[in-house]
């Protein structure tokens, strides 16, 4: 049986490392707070650059977290973003573990 | 630790802020559904909708032509259909309300500061819903005996009419950090307290009532607290718009 040490350092380790990203981890707590955002609202939120922003929500995609559907309003691109359940399951775990290790840490 | 770009003055996150920084983006995104003023403005209508209905239903419940000339109570069966009227009514305008508002969220304000969907019931945290029961009941229990000590009743209608949107404005203020809503929800509470003990005056049975503010000590007039509210509303959504705007134009 494992000892507590244990417990913690599995825990760490097995921490999602696609969310345990700052970036991505932003765009998923904006998404976390509503049903689906575009381009504009996530980049006023997270102030990430359009780059990084681009480029993050992309990983997220790849990975199911996020749905990015495209498509055009007033002959202008528009992008919307929303979590998919696996991805609001993912943040929903990945938060609790940083609750509990910051618990642990503290104590 | 890792590092990320951020342009101006970006939220920090970083592997060692922790949950809070990530509850505060959380919390920052479901904000914005209150902050451009639209759904207070969209309120202003449930409020006067409520309003007009207290105006009738008090002196119809409180007041029975039925009955005359005896004061009796009438069955319970009229007076909950009243009030079950008065939820449809409200839930099939809060539906209107909610499907324009977005619109006129994709309308007005997503072209500048870009748009999210929020949900129909917002992921707010369990012990908000507390905070909100326990402030208003807390309220309501208050009110109740300032009245009965003041005014010879609880009126017993007015007082959640009163107390209910104070709690809820209190609330949503302070979860998320709207500080129009912090102040609006004391100038509401202490307007519509103070408005209710010095304009309504008792009514007679015999007499019957003069005007809405004309009531049964017991009942109140829930009509004043609406108005009021509704002007606060109003109020409120102007200055959220306006405020909405002016990033606008910094933008």
């Amino acid at each position: 049986m494992k000892d507590n040490d244990q417990i913690e350092l599995t825990d760490l380790i097995e921490v999602d490392r696609l969310v345990h990203e700052p970036a991505r981890a932003a765009i998923m707590a904006v998404l976390m707070g509503v049903e689906s955002a575009d381009f504009k609202f996530l980049l006023e939120m997270t102030q990430l650059t359009k780059g990084n922003l681009s480029v993050h929500a992309k990983k997220l995609q790849e990975a199911e977290y996020i749905i990015i559907s495209k498509s055009f309003q007033n002959n202008y691109p528009h992008t919307e973003y929303s979590l998919t359940k696996e991805g609001r399951a993912a943040f929903r775990v990945y938060i609790q573990k940083l609750k509990w290790l910051t618990e642990v840490v503290e104590k | 630790m890792q590092t990320i770009m951020h342009k101006g003055k970006g939220v920090a996150v970083t592997n060692h802020g922790g949950t809070s920084n990530l509850d505060q983006l959380t919390k920052r995104a479901v904000r914005t559904f209150w902050m451009d003023g639209l759904w207070d403005l969209a309120l202003v209508g449930a409020l006067i909708l409520t309003g007009f209905w207290g105006m009738f239903y008090v002196q119809f419940v409180a007041f029975p032509d039925s009955t005359w000339p005896f004061l009796l109570e009438l069955s319970r069966n009229s007076v909950w259909i009243g009030l079950l009227g008065l939820v449809i009514a409200l839930a099939l305008y809060n539906w209107v309300a909610w499907v324009v508002v977005k619109r006129l969220k994709r309308l007005w304000i997503s072209p500048r500061v870009g748009h999210a969907e929020h949900r129909f019931i917002m992921p707010v945290k369990s012990k908000v819903y507390l905070w909100y029961f326990i402030l208003y009941l807390l309220g309501i229990g208050l009110l109740y005996g300032l009245f009965a000590w003041t005014k010879g009743g609880v009126h017993v209608m007015s007082v959640p009419f009163i107390m209910s949107p104070a709690a809820a404005f209190w609330v949503v203020g302070r979860v998320y950090s709207i500080r129009r809503y912090q102040w609006f929800s004391v100038i509401g509470l202490l307007l519509a307290t103070i408005l209710e003990l010095l304009l309504t005056w008792p009514a007679s049975y015999q007499r019957g009532t003069q005007g809405f503010l004309n009531v049964r000590p017991e009942w109140g007039s829930p009509a004043l607290p609406c108005f009021i509210w509704a002007a606060l509303f109003l109020l409120s959504g102007l200055i959220g718009f306006i405020q909405v705007r002016g990033l606008q134009h910094e933008g």
